[in-house]
């Protein structure tokens, strides 16, 4: 005898393999798991603007349910949730023009480089000598002044924890740019660091 | 204390579940709004339906009126009069008699109040005959044949 499992109990691919053959209930505990998860990316990626941040996160779940049958099974919910919210962080931020996001083309020659960024390219490693306490505000204001192509990056990777392969499928990016752009980020994370170091 | 990448994405880690701990996130089915019917298309359908119903329950309030309606032969308006209204509708009526009394073919013209006789049969208190205006100041003469 079959005995079905309980929704928590389910991965989020039978979860959304479920939901594609029209059980709201399989969607409805998808959406119990990730909604505030990715509303807190959407919440850094925006700048804090909460409300803004809740219509994407809620935006995101209706196109997630209104393609839910176009899940092909074997690939990951979570890449395929993030792809979304990617394009429409990506598409959001064209329209306020703020900042330019990852695409292939965006180490276009003619950009203007930061000086942390020049100074990232002319680092080795970096030491880095910090109280605890500090490192908790100073990341804190650090990762809101990371440049855009790294910020959604790193949030990508180590806040939301996707693997590099994932989140190269989701920027359409080949996986040693992800790898060197993750490397990149860090060491911007680290100069920034640096001016708490003797505070 | 030295610093090393893992410090760093272990706070980073530790600063967003602080943060999406102070979210707050409603639950799914509220938040369905896909299914969303716009107001002019329930204002529409609601507007015909009521005004069928409506309809229909006056005419059938007409056809139990019906048979109530045939017994009555006249049907009598009460009209509030003022007191000028008054006044004049006497006059009227005092003109009219003098006319028929004397047989004459032209009628006194009704603009200086002292050219009106008055007439001696009918008592000032009770001016008119047929009493258009009654003594509770309401005008009975409006008859409506039904």
């Amino acid at each position: 005898m079959l005995i079905p499992l309980r929704m928590s109990a389910q991965s989020d691919e039978q979860l959304m393999k479920r939901a594609a053959r029209g059980s709201d209930r399989a969607f409805e505990e998808l959406y119990n798991r990730h909604a505030r998860r990715l509303q807190g990316f959407f919440v850094r990626r925006l700048g804090d603007d909460s409300d803004l941040a809740s219509d994407f996160m809620h935006d995101t779940f209706l196109r997630l349910y209104a393609a839910r049958e176009s899940y092909r099974e074997g690939h990951s919910f979570r890449a395929w949730l993030y792809t979304i919210a990617y394009n429409l962080c990506k598409n959001h931020m064209r329209r306020c023009h703020v900042v330019e996001m990852v695409t292939p083309s965006s180490s276009s020659k003619g950009k203007e480089s930061s000086p942390v960024e020049d100074a990232v390219d002319s680092s080795c490693d970096i030491e880095l000598e910090l109280d605890k306490n500090i490192l908790h505000d100073a990341l804190s204001s650090v990762l809101r002044s990371l440049p855009e192509p790294y910020a959604i990056l790193f949030s990508l990777h180590y806040e939301e924890e996707l693997t590099v392969p994932q989140i190269a499928q989701i920027t359409e990016l080949a996986e040693g740019t992800v790898k060197s752009r993750l490397n990149k980020a860090m060491k911007i994370i680290k100069i920034n660091l640096k001016q708490y170091e003797n505070r | 204390m030295r610093i090393d990448n893992q410090d760093i994405i272990r706070v980073a880690q530790q600063l967003r579940d602080e943060e999406n701990a102070q979210l707050s996130v409603g639950p799914w089915s509220r938040q369905r709004h896909h299914f969303h019917v716009p107001t002019w298309l329930v204002a529409i359908p609601a507007a015909v339906i009521i005004g069928f119903v409506l309809g229909i329950w006056t005419q059938k309030s007409n056809q139990s009126d019906a048979p109530l309606t045939a017994l009555v032969d006249t049907v009598y308006v009460k009209v509030y009069a003022s007191q000028s209204q008054q006044d004049s509708v006497c006059q009227a009526v005092h003109v009219e008699q003098n006319a028929s009394e004397g047989e004459t073919s032209v009628l006194p013209k009704p603009t200086p109040r002292q050219t009106v006789r008055r007439s001696t049969a009918s008592p000032i208190a009770q001016p008119a005959v047929g009493s258009p205006v009654a003594d509770d100041h309401i005008r009975y003469d409006l008859l409506v044949r039904n």
